[in-house]
């Protein structure tokens, strides 16, 4: 059973967090990490691919990335990640060969008018993309909507993502997380919490934003969940200003929590 | 990634547009969707300034973004909201595909919902009353409850879709900018141009006269007014018969 003093700190901690993602804090870019698949950089590209590419003429070429663009875009209003296989035949009319080089170009136009660039990443067994902010940190969050709403999901989203980073191997089974939310006076029951509505349909969103994944897993005679860091997480979220702000909000030394600052390095 | 942590301020050669401006322009317009041209020239200036970048005129760059989005068939418009002349700036598509309906914060019983009351206020000169929107729900094929009616309407006119004022709705300013250009596609019907501006206008006023049927926006004929004691209709020269809005634009 969690003490007052702890129970009072971790709600500290949430509304600190809460506190300091509304005034948008201080990312270093240059710590987000790689794609994780860039899509044919990596590898020479392959005559097929190529043929495949250069067998349209150069205006189709550009429709294609055009549609490309704008499809992604669309799709991704909600940060729902876009299936791959949807992608060629909605737009490259099935080619699948050619998709990486399309998505290339793309990803040119992306990054140069929008200040954005598409990712692929897995969801389960799908190749998937999701489309991520390149705009520096300090100034990307300053002109853009924020409703009261957004702010405190993205609270929520950050207390989460700061429990599971604290766990061994990053992981923490389901019951662990409802544990820390009702700590925070959030019950499993409550379908109309006056802020985030239905508590479950907003981990289950975070689930299919790729923020938070989950996987299954057997224990013993019982199935439980085991939730960790999304891919998105992953390429959005600076650990270290997540470590930073835990550190400054218990005023404790950053290298008090060596184990965690130890992951950190290894990941950069 | 872009994003240094050194700047220092940009000078301009033959005022050519800083491509970080015009993305967080575009990122801005992404996620407010619509604005006020005060709040689009205010937050137009606060992004040059944070990025430390000399200051150019929004128009100048709305042109600017526009050239590099057109190609993905998205545009930054500038309209008047038909209640009070006042302009507004919004992000809009320039063609009406499945791709930009999928986008859509509504669900499709609200879409189907929209395009009723739509088909209901384009034919219509002033507003139309919440009691006849509301009735409306009986006549559609995907139905819907008057609650979730009621709560729809709520959400069109937040998102400026809709404006509403005691119990009367009438298009709003995001309607004008992006669904106008295509309403005779949505609703079949056919909207006027207004005889002063040449933009169509829905919510307005015709002359009286039997012969002449032009229509005016309500700011159009306010502009009408305000060098003269007597407004006269600008075709047929007679008297204008309805009552002068009280509106002034700039």
């Amino acid at each position: 059973a969690e003490t007052m003093s702890q129970r009072q700190k971790v709600l500290k901690t949430a509304c600190s967090i809460m506190y300091y993602l509304s005034h948008g804090r201080k990312k270093r870019t240059s710590d987000v990490q790689e794609p994780m698949q860039s899509s044919s950089s990596q590898d020479p590209q392959t005559s097929a691919e190529q043929r495949e590419w250069n067998s349209l003429p150069a205006s189709e070429k550009k429709r294609k990335v055009n549609d490309l663009v704008r499809y992604l875009i669309f799709s991704s209003s909600q940060k729902i990640p876009v299936k791959r296989d949807e992608l060629i035949r909605s737009v490259m009319d099935g080619r699948g060969k050619s998709f990486n080089l399309a998505l290339d170009s793309a990803n040119q136009t992306l990054e140069k008018v929008f200040g954005l660039t598409a990712i692929e990443t897995k969801k389960g067994t799908q190749r998937v993309y999701i489309l991520v902010n390149c705009l520096s940190s300090d100034t990307r969050n300053v002109f853009t909507k924020q409703t009261e709403k957004d702010l405190s999901c993205n609270g929520l989203l950050c207390v989460l993502l700061c429990f599971l980073m604290m766990k061994p191997q990053g992981t923490a089974t389901e019951e662990h997380i409802w544990t820390l939310l009702n700590s925070l006076g959030i019950e499993e029951d409550s379908t109309a919490h006056p802020i985030f509505g239905s508590i479950k349909d907003r981990i289950t969103t975070f689930l299919d934003q790729c923020y938070l994944e989950r996987e299954k897993k057997i224990v013993g005679e019982a199935t439980v969940f085991e939730y960790r860091w999304g891919s998105r997480a992953k390429v959005e979220v600076d650990k270290r200003e997540l470590l930073t702000i835990m550190s400054e909000i218990h005023e404790d030394d950053f290298a008090i929590w060596e184990r965690q600052f130890g992951d950190l390095l290894k990941d950069e | 990634f872009k994003g240094s942590s050194h700047r220092h301020v940009k000078s301009l050669n033959n005022m050519a547009e800083d491509p970080e401006v015009n993305q967080h322009i575009i990122q801005c317009f992404m996620s407010h969707r619509i604005l006020t041209k005060k709040q689009a020239e205010k937050i137009c200036r606060q992004i040059h300034k944070l990025l430390n970048v000399e200051p150019i005129p929004l128009y100048q760059c709305i042109e600017s973004v526009n050239k590099q989005i057109e190609p993905v068939g998205m545009k930054i418009s500038i309209g008047r909201k038909e209640q009070d002349g006042s302009e507004w700036i919004g992000l809009v598509n320039t063609t009406k595909d499945t791709v930009a309906k999928s986008a859509s914060t509504l669900t499709l019983a609200q879409q189907g919902y929209f395009k009723t009351v739509l088909e209901l206020i384009a034919c219509e000169d002033t507003g139309v009353s919440s009691n006849v929107l509301l009735r409306a729900v009986d006549t559609m094929e995907r139905k819907l409850s008057k609650r979730a009616a009621q709560e729809c309407l709520r959400d069109l006119v937040k998102e400026e879709w809709l404006h509403e004022i005691r119990g009367i709705y009438s298009i709003g300013p995001r309607t004008v900018l992006e669904l106008v250009p295509f309403l005779h596609e949505i609703t079949g019907i056919v909207v006027d141009e207004c005889h002063l501006c040449s933009n169509r206008v829905v919510m307005g006023q015709h002359c009286g006269c039997e012969n002449c049927n032009i229509k005016l926006h309500l700011y159009c004929v306010a502009r009408l007014a305000k060098s003269r004691s007597i407004v006269k209709c600008p075709s047929c020269h007679n008297e204008w018969i309805h009552e002068i809005p009280d509106i002034t634009i700039t």
